[in-house]
């Protein structure tokens, strides 16, 4: 238990109120950062530091604490996204065993939607997500679940249409025609049969 | 599956779930369930109600140990036909026997990482992770389900082998390679053996070129299925230009499960497209992508397929907006469209959803015509739930008035478990 240093440097830290604007994903993501945890299981066993993170220093006796000087304005050397993210999101062989599914810290909605990946924006991903998927699917499911593929993929209702619109009924045919590749991916011939009965 | 054995199955379902919670060690416990209910006429104008109901739950462990992951959905018509139906889509579980080294999985699970493309199907698999995790190599063996085929009903068996390989880089280097065997359960319809080979990478040169290719090799009929290659450029970081080229076939082998390729077409396809994207503001979005195909029509006569569309998405404060014209043309005739959709926050706990779609098109087999759709919603959200309520009005060649009255109410949450 090293809870005692908390005392002391809480009075050094005279301001972490710095780190969270209103729009900020911080103060979600904090609720679920266990310092003690981290203290106990997680430093140790990186050879990390205080100050790793931190602007302060524990003196050699431990139990004490050297400020440094920009404390004042942050309690962070760098800013929090790079503190979780040097272990949580990376590459680097030495912390493999790290947790690494964004959706750890990133879990809400309105969180997930700030990562939210460059090649998603705009309507043109649903064209073009195939191929990255086919080729990586595995990345994906650092943030996704599979429900949210099956409501296209999978599901079938006519009442809110995922997929397609209301009016695709009365020009499935051109389409079909013009790109009959694309209808693999979701259906067999069956489906159309059901209602195309003469075929 | 009768509508009450559904509701029997939907209580065993969500009490399987609710334990988790209490039951299993630190994760993320996450749970969706849309309802869908509609009052509408037919095109036969005979009143109908249709009801959906879908549900969904996962669990994932913090650790990533395990995954619990189910999906299934019911649909009953009261007022209208008495038709009802029930499917599982997914009831799954994956599991780390020896922490990041071997994981075994089963149940019943659709998604394209295993498969060769996307497949619903009953398994058994087994991982294994090498490298710190960046090589994996599996196996696994299976029945098909096909949703479209008398409700899941199992056409093949499947058994197959996959591995994955990613190099250690920030933008690492993915390979990808699979093969499956596939054993029909009818007749006189051979076996097939699909494999594939899949790479991607980004570069850190200028432009950010992002490399893609897959391709499916089908062993049995001696060709090659698909092969894609895309290649995404970066200009800036506010402009995208993406480019794919690709070569499809699939041949028809006259079961029920034929692919729909195979019944339109008779030969090869290429296709080539390209898209380019800008950010004008990280709130203001617009793309426009250009796509032409030309496949084996007849013995001796191609076909060509050309599309089109332009899109807009533009976000300013407590609003969402999309805009998009589209226009297909090929030998079937032309289409040629424009839709937009707006939904506006209204405080912290409403929102007003409206969109219209026009569609002019041109047919061989009929005159041309035009399509209406207008929809327009309210929701309000409580915590966890969401209730839209609201109508659609659709205008047509079926039915020239055709008034729907539609409700949705949405369950989402996820728990934490610390
Ligand atoms: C991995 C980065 C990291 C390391 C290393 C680290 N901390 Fe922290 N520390 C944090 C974060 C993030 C917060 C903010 C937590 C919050 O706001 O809930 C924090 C907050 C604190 C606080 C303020 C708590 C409060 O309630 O205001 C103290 C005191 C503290 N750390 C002490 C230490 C000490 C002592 C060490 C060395 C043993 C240490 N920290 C190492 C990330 C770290
Ligand atoms: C030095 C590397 C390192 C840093 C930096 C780090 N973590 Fe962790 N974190 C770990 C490890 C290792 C575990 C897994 C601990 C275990 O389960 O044994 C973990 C686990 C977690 C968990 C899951 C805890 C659980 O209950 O299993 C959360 C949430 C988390 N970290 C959040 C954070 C946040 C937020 C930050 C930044 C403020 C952060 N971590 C910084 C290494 C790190
Ligand atoms: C251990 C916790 C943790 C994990 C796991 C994690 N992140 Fe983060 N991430 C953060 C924190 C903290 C921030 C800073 C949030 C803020 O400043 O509002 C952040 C910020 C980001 C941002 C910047 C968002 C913005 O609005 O500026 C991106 C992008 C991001 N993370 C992507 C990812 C991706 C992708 C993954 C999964 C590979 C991931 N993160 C995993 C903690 C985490
Ligand atoms: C860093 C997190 C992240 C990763 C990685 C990611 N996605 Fe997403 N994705 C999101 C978020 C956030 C959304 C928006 C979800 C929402 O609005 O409900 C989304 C939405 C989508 C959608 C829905 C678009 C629509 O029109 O409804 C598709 C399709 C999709 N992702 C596919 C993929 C595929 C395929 C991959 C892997 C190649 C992938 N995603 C990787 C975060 C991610
Ligand atoms: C991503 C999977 C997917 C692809 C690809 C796809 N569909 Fe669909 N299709 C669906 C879903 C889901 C529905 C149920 C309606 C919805 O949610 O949009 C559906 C419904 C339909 C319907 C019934 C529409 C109605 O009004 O009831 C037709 C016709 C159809 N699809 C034809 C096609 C054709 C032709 C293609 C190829 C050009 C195609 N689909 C490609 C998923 C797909
Ligand atoms: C929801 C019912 C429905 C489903 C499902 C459906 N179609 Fe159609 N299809 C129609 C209707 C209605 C027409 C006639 C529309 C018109 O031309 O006015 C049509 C017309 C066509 C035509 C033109 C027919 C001709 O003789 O020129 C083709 C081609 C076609 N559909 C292909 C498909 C394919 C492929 C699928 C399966 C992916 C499919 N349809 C599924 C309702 C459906
Ligand atoms: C908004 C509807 C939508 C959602 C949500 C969606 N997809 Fe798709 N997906 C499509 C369409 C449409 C196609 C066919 C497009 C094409 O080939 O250009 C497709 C094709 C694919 C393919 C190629 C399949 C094959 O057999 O050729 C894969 C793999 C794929 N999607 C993966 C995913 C994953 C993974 C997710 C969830 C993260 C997802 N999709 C979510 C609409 C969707």
């Amino acid at each position: 238990m090293k809870s005692y240093f908390f005392t002391i440097i809480t009075s050094l830290l005279i301001s972490t109120g710095t780190l969270a604007d209103s729009s900020s994903m911080l103060p979600s993501i904090m609720t679920k950062f266990d310092h003690q945890m981290h203290e106990e299981k997680v430093l140790p066993a990186f050879g990390i530091s205080c100050s790793t993170c931190h602007n302060f220093e524990l003196n050699a006796d431990q139990k004490t604490a050297k400020a440094n000087p920009n404390l004042a304005t942050s309690a962070f050397k760098m800013s929090v996204k790079e503190v979780c993210h040097q272990c949580h999101n990376t590459e680097a062989p030495q912390y493999r065993n790290v947790p690494k599914s964004c959706a750890i810290c990133h879990s809400d909605q309105a969180a997930m939607q700030k990562i939210k990946p460059k090649n998603h924006e705009n309507t043109a991903w649903k064209s073009t997500h195939a191929l990255n998927a086919e080729v990586a699917s595995n990345t994906c499911f650092n943030c996704h679940i599979t429900s949210q593929c099956v409501k296209c993929h999978v599901r079938r209702n006519d009442i809110e249409l995922k997929n397609h619109s209301r009016n695709f009924r009365f020009t499935h045919s051109v389409i079909a025609r013009a790109q009959p590749q694309k209808c693999d991916s979701c259906h067999v011939q069956t489906f159309c049969v059901r209602c195309h009965l003469g075929k | 599956m009768q509508s009450r054995e559904a509701f029997i199955f939907t209580f065993l379902l969500i009490s399987c779930f609710l334990p988790w919670e209490v039951a299993l060690g630190q994760g993320l416990l996450t749970m969706e369930s849309e309802s869908l209910f509609s009052l509408r006429n037919n095109f036969d104008q005979e009143l109908e109600s249709p009801f959906y109901e879908f549900f969904g739950a996962n669990y994932k462990s913090n650790d990533q140990t395990l995954n619990l992951n189910s999906n299934f959905g019911f649909f009953v018509d009261p007022v209208g036909t008495s038709d009802n139906d029930f499917d599982l889509f997914q009831f799954n579980f994956q599991y780390d026997a020896i922490k990041d080294r071997i994981t075994v999985s089963g149940g019943r699970t659709s998604d394209p990482v295993r498969t060769v493309g996307w497949t619903t199907l009953d398994m058994v698999s087994l991982d294994m992770h090498f490298l710190e995790q960046r090589l994996t190599v599996g196996g696994f063996a299976g029945k098909e389900r096909l949703l479209d085929i008398g409700n899941f009903k199992n056409q093949a068996d499947l058994v197959g082998a996959h591995m994955n390989y990613r190099t250690q880089a920030i933008n690492p280097l993915h390979l990808s390679g699979k093969f499956q065997h596939k054993e029909f359960n009818i007749q006189d319809k051979r076996a097939e053996n699909l494999g594939s080979f899949g790479a991607n990478k980004t570069f850190e040169t200028s432009w950010s070129p992002e490399v893609l290719l897959a391709s499916r090799y089908n062993f049995s009929a001696r060709e090659a299925q698909k092969v894609e290659a895309g290649l995404d450029l970066y200009p800036t970081i506010k402009f995208i230009n993406r480019w794919r080229i690709m070569t499809y076939k699939t041949t028809a082998d006259y079961g029920i499960e034929d692919p729909i390729f195979s019944i339109i077409s008779r030969g090869r396809l290429n296709e080539v497209m390209g898209q380019v994207e800008n950010h004008w503001t990280p709130r203001f979005i617009s793309s426009l992508t250009l796509a032409y195909d030309d496949y084996l029509l007849q013995e001796t006569r191609r076909a060509e397929g050309y599309r089109g569309e332009f899109s807009l998405s533009y976000r300013p404060e407590l609003y969402k907006i999309n805009n998009k014209y589209y226009y297909f043309k090929s030998y079937g005739g032309y289409v040629l469209g424009g839709e937009i959709a707006l939904t506006r926050q209204i405080f912290d706990t409403n929102e007003v959803f409206v969109s219209e779609d026009i569609t002019y098109y041109d047919k061989i087999t009929s005159a041309k015509s035009m399509a209406y759709n207008t929809a327009l919603m309210f929701g309000h959200f409580w915590k966890n739930l969401k209730l839209q309520i609201g109508g659609e009005f659709n205008s047509n060649n079926s039915l020239t008035y055709d008034l729907r009255m539609l409700t949705k109410l949405t369950y989402f949450s996820q728990m934490e478990r610390n």
